[in-house]
């Protein structure tokens, strides 16, 4: 056996002994490595980011609020990650409010963290400054033309990359927020200093007492503690509130003492391709959980002794829409496009769909030998539907010169792995579809 | 490991495993590894792709066994073939890699050497047969015709392993060949 399976089977009886408990198992967990991610499946974020440090006691003006954060998603009451439900939110009311606020490490105006549920049941997360009770983000490195005012972030100013899932299920499972966007209006006139991309285009690097590495994230009512390195220490705080919330903001220092090439990849933004896991597994090492009267532990960096690794016992059952719904025959109308085929596939929806935990979706396998692409899927339909409601999607399917098979396609209804992912867990076939690639 | 282990059936190693004994699961790994990687591989094209999935697709089955254990008498083969499939299908809707069962189980990435991959293209070229089979036939059928063909193992022996007669494993192999040579000439 090489050694790829060798290690593999081993990790994968390591794993198994874990799960089920096994005497054989008592293997010493060892200490995973960080470069790839390994963090066990639990909603937490970070990002750095450029953020001039005032001083706590300057006087700060205050300038125009935030203006919706603009997507590609337009969200309404039934759409997208939907809108902010009135009094869903708390407002802050000191700088030093107890809940999601933490200091600045170089002093300057506290940090805060706000909690938003929106119409269609996800949490989202707005982070920035605290003043005067309010949450906001500075003028400062090319954002509102570096006015160095205080420009409040109101809740209606989501990022939809911060929304997850408010469920157990899907926060245990899935990513969660990815949180790799900056700050809500930020448009820097500077690159920080770790990014690869410092310096590029032109664009000069930001002062390091500007920047901050910040690290946040909901990890469920289950939550009892997370744990960092910083500075070579390992550092542990508890989480907040029933979203088991935290907020970690550490001077650029702490990814300095132990700056590598592989923190300075996860600045990059998902749009360069490289997965949210990346860059939730370097800040945080351990993540502590209640599971019924005992604790467990999740986390690349596992505290050997210590509790076992959680399970999906504390998740519960998934609520997914029941089994027996009615399959739909699938209308389908293929028009040639440059480069494919753009498929309308057209069925009546056997379940509901009334928020964001679900969605249905269209996804394809593809039987041709090379160069064929294997399968796909298309965009999920990311909005409230009835049941029996008529519903109409649109799937491109890529054709490669000299490509010709069929396609075996499903119309799928699940659980979203994240906010607007499409689903991904718990998928029930609701009709299906074939076409054949002339 | 139990000394039955050589004839234990798919079914009955998750069971093992689900009650502790964590190699029944290597063994089922060894015995089913090569056809999931046959499986991704045709699929991807790409030898450290299908070597990840694969990974993943044994990571999720890991998952899977302890959040909704499948009824699983006989083989595992379509099961996990499924879930391979599924892994395969969430890759290309993320644009990457699937990782989440081997996040959720702390799994750390394995290093992939060159002869890892010369390796897997010579059990592709192997198995890419089996794997063609897998989508043709039926599950039972397909266990019956690699046991007697490909295996080259007794009737006897056979319907041992999967708790049938003699006479039930003859017939089906007969189907499995009945099947594919219409598939062929389907196809031609």
């Amino acid at each position: 056996m090489s050694d790829f399976h060798h290690d593999c089977k081993q990790q994968l009886l390591t794993a198994a002994g874990t799960l089920f408990h096994s005497v054989e198992a008592q293997a010493p967990i060892q200490r995973h490595s960080r470069r790839l991610p390994v963090l066990a499946a639990v909603a937490i974020g970070a990002l750095l980011l450029a953020a001039a440090a005032f001083a706590a006691s300057q006087i700060i003006g205050v300038g125009a609020s935030v203006k919706p954060f603009g997507g590609s998603e337009r969200s309404s009451l039934s759409t997208g990650v939907g809108v902010p439900l009135p009094g869903s939110h708390r407002r802050l009311r000191s700088a030093s409010s107890p809940a999601m606020s933490v200091p600045d490490p170089l002093g300057g105006l506290p940090w805060g963290m706000r909690i938003v549920t929106t119409t269609r049941g996800l949490l989202c997360v707005q982070v920035g400054r605290l003043r005067d009770g309010l949450l906001g983000v500075l003028g400062q490195d090319g954002r509102f033309k570096n006015d160095g005012l205080f420009h409040e972030l109101p809740p209606g100013a989501l990022d939809q990359s911060t929304c997850s899932q408010r469920d157990l299920f899907t926060l245990y499972r899935a990513s969660g927020p990815s949180a790799l966007s900056t700050l809500p209006g930020e448009v820097r006139s500077c690159s920080v200093r770790s990014s690869r991309r410092a310096g590029a285009a032109g664009q000069p690097v930001c002062p390091a007492r500007d920047e901050r590495l910040i690290a946040f994230g909901l990890l469920g009512p289950h939550a009892v503690s997370v744990s960092y390195r910083a500075g070579n220490r390992l550092h542990t705080v508890a989480t907040s509130g029933s979203h088991g919330a935290y907020l970690i903001v550490l001077p650029p220092s702490a990814w300095q003492a132990s700056a590598s090439e592989d923190f300075s990849a996860a600045n990059l933004t998902p749009s360069e391709g490289l997965p949210a896991g990346v860059l939730r597994a370097y800040l945080l090492s351990r993540v502590v959980f209640r599971d019924g009267n005992h604790r467990c532990q999740a986390g690349p960096e596992l505290q050997i002794g210590g509790p076992p690794i959680c399970g999906a016992s504390m998740t519960g059952a998934p609520s997914i829409p029941s089994r027996g719904a009615r399959r739909s025959p699938v209308a389908l109308l293929a028009r040639k496009r440059a480069g494919g085929y753009a498929l309308t596939l057209a069925f009546t929806a056997p379940a509901a769909v009334h928020d964001a935990n679900t969605a249905y979706g269209a996804e394809y396998t593809l039987e041709g030998a090379a160069p064929c692409e294997p399968g796909g899927a298309g965009q999920p339909i990311e909005r409230d539907i009835k049941p029996g409601q008529r519903v109409q999607v649109t799937m491109f399917v890529n054709q490669k010169p000299g490509c010709h098979g069929v396609i075996h396609g499903r119309i799928v209804l699940g659980r979203q792995g994240s906010a607007l992912s499409g689903p991904t867990y718990d998928k029930r076939t609701v009709g299906r579809f074939s076409f054949a690639l002339p | 490991m139990g000394p039955d282990s050589a004839v234990s059936t798919d079914g009955e190693l998750l069971d093992r495993t689900r009650a502790g004994d964590r190699e029944a699961f290597g063994l089922l790994y060894e015995r089913r590894h090569e056809l999931v990687l046959a499986f991704l591989l045709k699929r991807t094209r790409n030898p450290e792709v299908a070597m990840d999935l694969m990974a993943e697709t044994f990571a999720a089955s890991l998952v899977a066994l302890a959040d909704r254990p499948p009824t699983i008498s006989g083989s595992a083969a379509p099961w996990l073939l499924t879930i391979a499939r599924n892994t395969l299908i969430d890759s290309y809707r993320r644009g990457r890699v699937e990782s989440a069962a081997r996040r959720r189980l702390a799994l750390e990435p394995v290093e992939i050497g060159d002869g890892d991959v010369e390796r897997v293209l010579r059990v592709a070229a192997e198995t890419e047969l089996l794997a063609d089979l897998a989508e043709e036939l039926p599950p039972d059928q397909l266990d019956a015709l690699r046991a007697r063909v490909l295996d080259e193992r007794g009737y006897e022996e056979i319907a041992r392993e999967l708790e049938c007669s003699a006479a039930v494993v003859r017939k089906r192999v007969s189907r499995a060949i009945s099947t594919l040579r219409q598939t062929r000439k389907a196809g031609t």
